[in-house]
């Protein structure tokens, strides 16, 4: 079937095609799942503490950093306006579904959404406010970096100042892990009311990709000329292989016109080949315009 | 409880400065992440230009994770390693244009071999054999070979420690009619795959884990939330309860009073009035997320109004 475009304005609008029975089905295919994430704050006007669900993304692995994305409304985006201001990030599990969803309520500001739905309080080690203990993971963050966006929502950079797991977890293979936390906000199902009915899931399935030779030794962001050292060293490329795959890439940087065309054929061409692991093709296709 | 370890920020900084992957403990403090393709293009070899010779030159190919930002407008962030110069150099001017396309399960070597930089002027997409084409809303091409192609726009960049973050906003976005009818248990089953962990593998050469979600749980619906879901206030919701019949008249005033007078006394941090309010607010709340009517109403029943 041929791809269908869709401007923002029309997919906002969440198009449909009779006999879809969820009007939001194609619109939650251009969303992908998020990671649920709830938060602790404080409230800096009364002192009170609030609990919030939401989805966050990462930003670094070495600072761990993750940015939240708050909307204006919600009293935490109140209670991190600040840099320096600090909360934690409980991931919950999937046996907490019930109680990611329960901050998500609009109960008035200073009720501790927590005490709803009977959460238990972590303390914390390093930041002011507690965690939840009965999440695997709790982050005890500060708030290092805030920008407002288009009006309505602030992205909050968040460093990561220390963290708590369920010793359990750290025993655990990697597949038992992320098959119990964290959930994931999957989509919001139309309901009977006409609202929507939030859907969160879970990882079931651990798949692993092609490593070398199909791709550098040191994996994802390495740079293509070590993945050829990495050919030649392992033998799949000779010595006089490598240096005229060498001698293509350095000319390409000053070609021109037909030239730089030719050189990006063959360089194209010769590092699909590696990367599809048809080596009688590579070596004929490098011996052949040597 | 649970028994709980806890890592200082020196020790999660340890956990990550391993050689090639990170300790496991490491990634077990981690969400897996939708891992996308972003496609940019060199803004000075764009269409039409005449360096522009073929459809790959100028165009880089990238795997990345994003990161949420907004629904309206649809908006996300992507990291962009500050060493990786070409795709710094293509997104770092707002109005920058870029596509995040989405791969499907079976294009995990596609992936892997576009998580490597090839060299300047090479195309990632067509060493991984993955078919360009033309975009409806921005001049940088689509993957015709996933499944989702959004077209975006850059509003914002941020230098944030290692990493440039690209503030960026869908403006269009494309979809193989083959999956437009397919429900989401499963889709999630065939994309995204999220970014789990880099491990070694017998050789010591590092590969690449992903996962993929299966199983959907809903979340809990009117009685114990509002009709609408999100978004909606707290009078809305004991309306929708006293109009279904779950609460009675006089109980729907009464919490509709406590919330008023909640609200009066909320700067009162010391007034005995402000707690006992939250102690019944809490308790009410409690019982409704519960579903525990009849025990709601004799709380009610005994209950002043303020």
């Amino acid at each position: 079937m041929s791809r269908l475009f869709y401007g923002i304005d029309e997919l906002l609008t969440q198009p449909t095609f009779p006999g879809m029975k969820d009007p939001t089905l194609v619109y939650y295919h251009f969303r992908p799942a998020r990671p649920a994430n709830l938060l602790v704050t404080r409230d800096p006007d009364s002192g009170d503490l609030n609990l919030a669900s939401g989805t966050y993304g990462p930003l670094t692995d070495r600072l761990y950093t993750i940015c939240l994305h708050l909307h204006s409304s919600p009293h935490s985006a109140r209670n991190l306006s600040s840099i320096g201001a600090e909360c934690v990030v409980p991931l919950p599990g999937k046996d907490l579904v019930r109680e990611t969803w329960i901050p998500a309520l609009p109960f008035p500001r200073g009720i501790f959404e927590a005490d709803v739905a009977e959460l238990t309080l972590l303390p914390s080690k390093v930041v002011s406010v507690p965690g939840i203990a009965e999440c695997p993971v709790n982050l005890e963050c500060r708030v290092e970096f805030i920008k407002q966006l288009y009006g309505r929502t602030f992205a909050v950079f968040l460093t990561i100042v220390g963290a708590s797991i369920d010793e359990e977890m750290l025993a655990r293979d990697r597949l038992g892990v992320i098959a119990q936390y964290p959930t994931y906000e999957v989509d919001d199902a139309t309901n009977v009311w006409g609202g929507s009915n939030e859907r969160l899931g879970v990882n079931a399935e651990l798949l692993e990709a092609p490593g070398f030779p199909a791709c550098a030794k040191r994996g994802f962001n390495s740079d293509m000329t070590a993945w050829l050292a990495d050919l030649r060293s392992e033998g799949y490329l000779s010595d006089v292989e490598l240096a005229t795959l060498g001698g293509w890439i350095r000319e390409l940087g000053a070609a021109s016109g037909e030239r730089r065309g030719e050189l990006r054929e063959h360089i194209t061409h010769a590092l699909r080949l590696a990367a599809w692991e048809e080596w009688d093709h590579l070596h004929a296709h490098l011996g052949a315009t040597e | 409880m649970a028994k709980k370890r806890f890592f200082s920020i020196d020790e999660i900084d340890s956990l990550q400065h391993t050689d090639r992957v990170m300790d496991p403990a490491a990634y077990s403090l981690r969400a897996p992440m939708a891992q996308l393709l972003l496609v940019t293009r060199d803004p000075s070899m764009g269409s039409g230009s005449p360096r522009a010779e073929s459809r790959g030159d100028g165009v880089c190919v990238r795997a990345t994770t994003l990161c949420p930002l907004t629904w309206t407008p649809y908006s996300q962030s992507v990291n962009i390693p500050l060493d990786d110069e070409r795709v710094v150099h293509n997104l770092s001017a707002p109005g920058a244009e870029c596509v995040l396309a989405e791969p499907t399960r079976d294009q995990l070597r596609e992936v892997a071999i576009c998580g490597q930089r090839a060299p300047d002027g090479i195309c990632e997409a067509d060493i991984a054999r993955l078919k360009l084409c033309k975009s409806l809303y921005v001049d940088v091409p689509s993957i015709d070979d996933c499944p989702v192609n959004l077209e975006c726009v850059v509003d914002h960049v941020e230098q944030f420690h290692t990493h440039l973050i690209a503030f960026t906003r869908v403006v269009g976005g494309s979809i193989d009619g083959a999956y437009l009818f397919k429900e989401r248990e499963e889709i999630i089953s065939i994309y995204p795959t999220n970014v789990v962990d880099d491990v070694l593998d017998a050789s010591g050469n590092v590969r690449r884990r992903v996962s993929l979600l299966r199983d959907i749980y809903p979340c809990p619906q009117f009685p114990y939330a509002p009709k609408s879901g999100w978004g909606n206030d707290f009078n809305k919701w004991m309306r929708d309860l006293r109009d279904e019949g779950y609460i009675a008249d006089a109980d729907y005033d009464l919490l509709i009073a406590w919330r008023k007078r909640w609200d009066e006394l909320f700067m009162e941090g010391d007034s005995a009035e402000r707690a006992a309010l939250k102690t019944r607010l809490t308790d009410t709340s409690r019982f409704m997320v519960q579903g525990r009517w009849a025990k709601l109403h004799d709380y009610l029943a005994d209950a002043p109004m303020p």
